[in-house]
């Protein structure tokens, strides 16, 4: 029994970052009364991310300041179903965004759009390399959208982001200077690309030098003053180097706080609450309307809030295991392939290329903005033949400087002692003459990777943790091996050329390491398809089970893509928000009929 | 010293001079030089 019932309303939104806030405030726009809940606290550029107290690499990268605290609740870890699954208790692969804005707060702005080829995954490569070419064990699906119907969503979210950038393909039209391979848009980005930092241009020239097609990085980090459609001011970048893993003083990376959440804050039907964390939907006696979400508030009370619709816009994980907690929908079954919530859990596959240069060059690489820099996708989706390379999928290749933080940018030649005297030296002999390419590499979904709930371990109310099964395939493995030998050549063909060149790519055969650092571009486990027997939710994100449930985020992802996901998060978002606006509220159902 | 200017966090004039040495040392977050 709840200690507190609240009075009912329309909509409530679970979480508060890029997702939630944009359904919010759609939501709120077409007059509905909407309350949003979030279990971090509330944070705005002032007084959380004001200069200098931000400008410190200690508290926020290694103490994890925005992040949630894994000793109230955390994921458990295996790589196989033969292994006993261990809590995470420190952070390292990836990150869990914490408060309002999430981890729009602490991302590096990168907003790239999916290709058509990626989106029809399987029925693309089933085409051009016949069905023998994808392994039994993936199990890729397209999704149930196009990049055509997804353009006025991503143009969308760009405009709102402010993403600056240079467009490749205007309505068909090859554009000099962007991206050749990517989808047709309907107008340029909404700012011009950032300024390119010194790295950036040696990677550059060099790959154009190498044939590659190199294009400033897409990316939400205003260039320019700038005013959004939903009145919010964004300021230019002033390569502060405190980017990722840090708020933005400067009101010029997009996040919820810079573009959307003063304007819903005034609307008179949004309410925010912070400190109130989400542990079920509640559902009526048939199991197929829910009737609103139940939260524990900063006190510890129970409390109920009845909604016509709920809008589950947490963490890619968090909202995978709020399903599994409500009992909504049919939990995946590995043994059988059957059920859905929790199947196609996937992540990303990354390198990196560090580069050493002589003394005379200065690299300066604490003149950074998290997003802005250069990046060819010559092997990125299928832009490039993969018949005789025997892997599926592709990376973005880039050199972007986030910054130059010593604790853990600093960048240091193979070989090199881990700490002592010897590390000391070669870091200050490094530090201002080196800097990395980086590959991201998309991660194809597999049978027996996938989130359920684990049997053993608990969160602080006591409710199960999800438990994520997931190891490294070949196929990404030779990906990876590909691609960084292939930016390792672009380092190589740079002017001025470096003293040396590492490749920190890992090995075909590796084990998943939760240690180190890798990026928070998890995916799946709720994921969007065209059917009820292969996905949770359909392509408006409406839970097929209980149709007034809608999931959002990255756990719609069928497989991942080697572009970074918030584009696609928000273009399905505002997809999703306009279905449920002009096609829902007429006549709440099923917006998908099969 | 390794380079590193600390908190000055403000480089936008020195992003158009490629290749040439930042001539600050680092403050702290304090404020202090």
């Amino acid at each position: 029994m709840a200690n507190i019932r609240k009075p009912k309303v329309d909509a409530v939104v679970v979480g508060m970052g890029w997702t939630g806030s944009i359904m919010a405030i759609e939501l709120a726009d077409a007059g509905l009364t909407v309350v949003g809940l979030e279990r971090g606290e509330n944070r705005d550029t002032y007084p959380d991310f004001a200069y200098p107290k931000i400008a410190d690499e200690l508290t926020y990268v290694q103490r994890n300041k925005l992040m949630q605290s894994l000793a109230h609740e955390t994921v458990t870890i295996r790589r196989h179903a033969s292994e006993a699954a261990l809590p995470l208790r420190q952070y390292g692969a990836f990150l869990f965004g914490d408060g309002v804005g999430g981890s729009g707060v602490h991302w590096n702005g990168f907003t790239y759009r999916a290709t058509d080829a990626d989106l029809k995954l399987r029925s693309h490569y089933e085409q051009r390399y016949g069905k023998d070419f994808i392994p039994d064990d993936m199990t890729i699906q397209d999704w149930p959208v196009s990049a055509a119907e997804l353009e006025p969503f991503y143009d969308r979210f760009e405009y709102v982001a402010g993403t600056s950038g240079q467009a490749g393909n205007l309505n068909g039209q090859p554009v000099s200077g962007g991206n050749p391979f990517e989808a047709p848009r309907s107008r340029d980005y909404a700012l011009p690309p950032l300024p390119t930092a010194y790295p950036s241009m040696l990677f550059e020239q060099a790959a154009r030098d190498l044939g590659h097609h190199p294009y400033p990085t897409p990316a939400s980090i205003a260039s320019k003053a700038y005013t959004n459609p939903y009145g919010m001011q964004l300021g230019p970048c002033n390569f502060c180097g405190y980017c990722e893993l840090f708020g933005c003083y400067m009101f010029s990376k997009a996040s919820p706080q810079t573009c959307i959440l003063p304007a819903l804050a005034r609307k008179p039907n949004f309410e925010l609450r912070d400190r109130s964390a989400v542990v079920k939907v509640n559902l009526d006696s048939t199991g197929k309307r829910a009737t609103g979400v139940t939260y524990i508030d900063a006190q510890g009370r129970t409390v109920e809030q009845p909604a016509d619709i709920v809008a589950l816009c947490a963490y890619q994980m968090h909202n995978v295991r709020l399903l599994l907690l409500s009992g909504i929908g049919k939990p995946y079954d590995p043994a059988t392939g059957e059920g859905t919530v929790g199947k196609n859990y996937a992540y990303q596959k990354n390198s990196k290329i560090p580069i050493f240069s002589d003394k005379d060059v200065a690299i300066n690489p604490f003149i950074g903005s998290g997003s802005g820099g250069v990046v060819y996708d010559d092997f990125n989706a299928d832009n490039f033949d993969h018949g005789p390379l025997n892997f599926i999928g592709g990376t973005i290749t880039f050199a972007t400087v986030t910054g130059g933080r010593p604790i853990a940018q600093a960048l240091v030649p193979p070989g090199t002692p881990k700490w002592g005297s010897g590390w000391k030296k070669a870091v200050k002999e490094h530090y201002l003459h080196s800097f990395a390419i980086s590959t991201q590499g998309s991660v194809m979904s597999y049978r027996d990777n996938y989130l359920d709930l684990d049997p053993t371990y608990k969160d602080a109310y006591g409710l199960p943790l999800l438990r994520m099964t997931f190891d490294w395939k070949d196929n990404e493995g030779r990906m990876t091996q590909f691609v960084s030998h292939k930016a390792a050549d672009v380092a190589r063909a740079m002017n001025p050329k470096p003293k040396s060149v590492a490749i920190n790519a890992g090995k075909p055969g590796d084990h998943f390491d939760a240690g180190p650092y890798q990026s928070t571009h998890t995916t799946g486990g709720a994921i969007a398809g065209d059917r009820p027997d292969n996905s949770v939710v359909n392509k408006y994100l409406q839970s097929w089970d209980v149709p007034n449930v809608f999931v959002a985020g990255a756990c719609s992802f069928p497989q991942n893509l080697g572009i970074n996901p918030t584009g696609t998060i928000g273009a399905m978002t505002y997809y999703a928000a306009k279905a449920i606006r002009e096609t829902y509220l007429k006549n709440p159902g099923p917006l998908v009929q099969v | 010293m390794i380079g590193f200017p600390g908190t000055r966090a403000d480089y936008l004039d020195w992003v158009a001079q490629p290749g040439k040495v930042y001539p600050l040392g680092p403050v702290t977050i304090e404020g202090n030089t």
